[in-house]
């Protein structure tokens, strides 16, 4: 299936050398420590803590309207520390989600308005369905499908994960057009 | 407007600005010319404040957070916790007339994470209200209550101390023996790094602290 086409006002959004477009209204802070590597999309609102800890974005990741990435913070018996946090290659990252994680893995799927508990560790290939709570420290296997709040293990995905999510991000980022000039059509999604 | 000035009809204020005076005492002894950075609270500039709000000493407000204070003036204690798009709301429901001022009272030590939407004209200690949390106008919280993520409390009570909310269906208990911990590590570390990235919000000439 082709994906639609997604216009943006061109002077809305900056494309980097390596092909990342990070939307102006965005709020990236401490934007020393952020390190993202070529051809993600980072959207609208979108709020980035580099500040706290680094945050790694791989390669071809979508990161939707509204999405908070935040290091997650942890006590220890000496003193305290804000951990950096990873997130893979072709990760697609949904509306309104708040990802606290300390670890994405590549291939994975965040739907709308979830929220990813401090120090959760997402491996490759799994998905969190839309509205879900993971509860601190959560570990997602490959493979999975967590879904409810507190977010449990609902479902498999099936073997070709990796191919789908590839095909997905990479078509999503080829269809993020941009248009010149001042006047741009509503964008759908 | 921001204004931090002190009320004497609020004892809350007039604590939180009495003890801020005395830590501004203190930092300026312990650091010499770094004082700066101990500003008694910590505001971030791409807020939105609005309205007539009192911030207590220690207390750290993140980026992107609003604090309308649009029927009344909204007093926030010492040692809070304000993350990234948390909303703090002083409005009266739609319809009611706004004739008299509703005052809204945050207690200390208390955690808003990102996200939450605090309506609640009074607000105990050691409360933590959790991702994406919502806390209706007519609820109390007195303290150590935690309100787990997406969880949305609309109803007309008040809490019992130690409340914990948490799920899909928002199951409640008040088994729970201890109030979460304070956060006052965290603080500290967040008052170190955010001035290397941030520039703050600073009180007002002629508040109490600068005396």
């Amino acid at each position: 299936m082709e994906l639609q086409d997604v216009f943006y006002n061109n002077a809305e959004y900056i494309e980097t050398a390596s092909g990342n477009k990070v939307s102006r209204q965005s709020v990236l802070c401490g934007s020393q420590n952020i390190v993202i590597n070529g051809k993600t999309v980072i959207m609208t609102d979108c709020v980035i803590r580099g500040d706290l800890a680094n945050v790694r974005i791989g390669r071809h990741c979508i990161v939707s309207r509204k999405a908070v990435i935040r290091p997650p913070f942890k006590k220890f018996s000496k003193g305290v520390a804000f951990f950096p946090i990873h997130i893979g290659d072709n990760v697609f990252i949904g509306e309104d989600s708040i990802v606290n994680a300390a670890q994405v893995g590549s291939f994975v799927h965040i739907g709308k308005n979830c929220v990813i508990g401090r120090r959760c560790v997402l491996k490759d290939c799994c998905a969190i369905a839309d509205n879900t709570v993971l509860p601190p420290e959560t570990v997602v296997p490959p493979f999975t499908v967590f879904s409810g709040s507190p977010g449990r293990f609902t479902s498999e995905l099936p073997e070709c994960t990796q191919d789908l999510m590839i095909d997905v991000t990479m078509s999503f980022y080829d269809h993020f057009k941009s248009i010149g000039g001042p006047k741009s059509k509503d964008r759908k999604r | 407007m921001v204004r931090l000035a002190l009320n004497s009809s609020s004892v809350a204020a007039v604590v939180a600005f009495s003890n801020s005076a005395f830590h501004m005492f203190h930092s300026l002894v312990d650091l010499g010319k770094k004082e700066y950075l101990y500003w008694s609270f910590r505001v971030q500039t791409k807020c939105e404040l609005v309205g007539d709000i009192t911030i207590g000493a220690r207390t750290v407000v993140h980026p992107k957070a609003r604090i309308i204070a649009e029927d009344g003036p909204i007093y926030i204690g010492e040692n809070n916790i304000i993350e990234e798009l948390v909303q703090i709301v002083n409005k009266n429901p739609e319809g009611k007339s706004s004739s008299t001022q509703n005052v809204m009272i945050i207690g200390n030590n208390n955690v808003f994470e990102v996200g939450s939407y605090i309506e609640a004209t009074k607000i105990g200690d050691h409360n933590m209200i959790e991702a994406k949390a919502k806390v209706g106008r007519q609820v109390e919280l007195t303290s150590g209550c935690i309100i787990g993520g997406m969880c949305s409390v609309s109803s007309t009570e008040t809490m019992p101390e130690n409340t914990v909310i948490c799920g899909s269906n928002c199951d409640r208990r008040v088994t729970q023996l201890e109030r979460p911990p304070t956060q006052s590590l965290q603080i500290d570390f967040l008052t170190k790094i955010l001035p290397n990235y941030h520039y703050l919000k600073k009180p007002k000439a002629g508040t109490p602290q600068r005396t």
